[in-house]
């Protein structure tokens, strides 16, 4: 069997901060970004990644909050907070969350991490997000 | 001529003897074992310096939402992200903060590889490993579990905490395997 080569060298990455934790997802799992004034709530229910995932007693601050719409994902939304950075990321330079992070975590959400601005950066799965229950 | 030959045996079972001696005090010098001392809220503590590859100083640490409390979170270490967990969780006592002495040891036993914060590394020294005592001190239950002897060094009781142990209750915990 020969070398399979993934069809990706890079990723479009939107960074943002939720709680004081410095997050990044995959652009190619977003539909569109809007404001959410425009949402259409009785189509969509929208919920924050800290009503998803336990950030023990982080302070939410509600700043700057922006929707994500996943795509494929016909009735839930991800209120993000904070979006401030587009980059391309080459994807050798994402690494692997540590044994003892991967194993502990109650869910896939997140796949890895990269540095950036001396920041640890972790990677969102918005698809396995969308699934996860607290 | 006996005599002669009496004085030679007399002389190589002198040197026999002394190299008997020399011999004896190599094996017991060579019976020492590295230990890294360190503080936690005003106690000292060792782990076992063969299960620990690095000390770092303390620095940011990135907080994984949804892990578990013991779990602090994750730092860059040249490159690479390591995960940090806070020990006192395991040893029942207060939880730690961030000092300006804290230092981050990277441990690393079997399959198991973490960080680990401390309030301050004291010292690494090399003792004989026969200096290693029962526990005589009266330890809380939830400390016991993880302690392998204590030492006395420059007049301080120090703790020695196995961290096959600590690991070992961290995979019942977690069902990292």
């Amino acid at each position: 069997m020969g070398k399979k080569n993934i069809p990706w060298k890079e990723i479009e990455i939107l960074i943002f901060e939720n709680a004081g934790v410095k997050m990044g997802v995959d652009m190619a799992q977003v539909y569109q970004i809007i404001n959410p004034m425009k949402l259409d709530k009785d189509r969509y229910k929208v919920f924050s990644i800290h009503e998803k995932i336990y950030f023990k007693q982080r302070e939410i601050k509600h700043k700057s909050p922006k929707i994500l719409m996943v795509k494929e994902e016909k009735h839930s939304c991800i209120l993000i907070e904070q979006p401030d950075t587009f980059l391309t990321l080459d994807i050798t330079f994402i690494k692997e969350l540590p044994l003892l992070v991967v194993s502990t975590i109650n869910s896939s959400v997140f796949w890895g991490a990269f540095f950036f601005k001396k920041q640890i950066i972790l990677l969102v799965d918005l698809f396995e997000l969308v699934k996860c229950k607290q | 001529m006996d005599h002669k030959k009496n004085k030679s045996k007399i002389i190589m079972e002198e040197v026999k003897k002394r190299k008997t001696q020399e011999n004896n005090t190599s094996i017991d010098e060579e019976k020492k074992i590295k230990l890294v001392i360190f503080a936690l809220f005003n106690d000292y503590y060792a782990f076992y310096g063969s299960d620990i590859k690095e000390i770092l100083p303390a620095g940011n640490i990135t907080y994984v939402p949804g892990s578990p409390d013991f779990i602090m979170g994750i730092i860059n270490v040249r490159g690479d992200i390591e995960s940090v967990i806070d020990i006192t969780k395991f040893l029942g006592i207060e939880h730690l903060k961030i000092l300006p002495l804290s230092r981050i040891v990277i441990a690393s036993k079997g399959n198991m590889r973490t960080g680990i914060l401390l309030d301050s590394v004291s010292d690494v020294i090399d003792i004989p490993i026969n200096s290693i005592q029962p526990t005589v001190s009266t330890f809380r239950k939830s400390i016991r579990d993880f302690v392998d002897g204590e030492i006395i060094y420059n007049n301080i009781n120090i703790t020695l905490i196995d961290l096959r142990k600590i690991f070992e209750k961290i995979k019942s915990l977690t069902g990292v395997t």
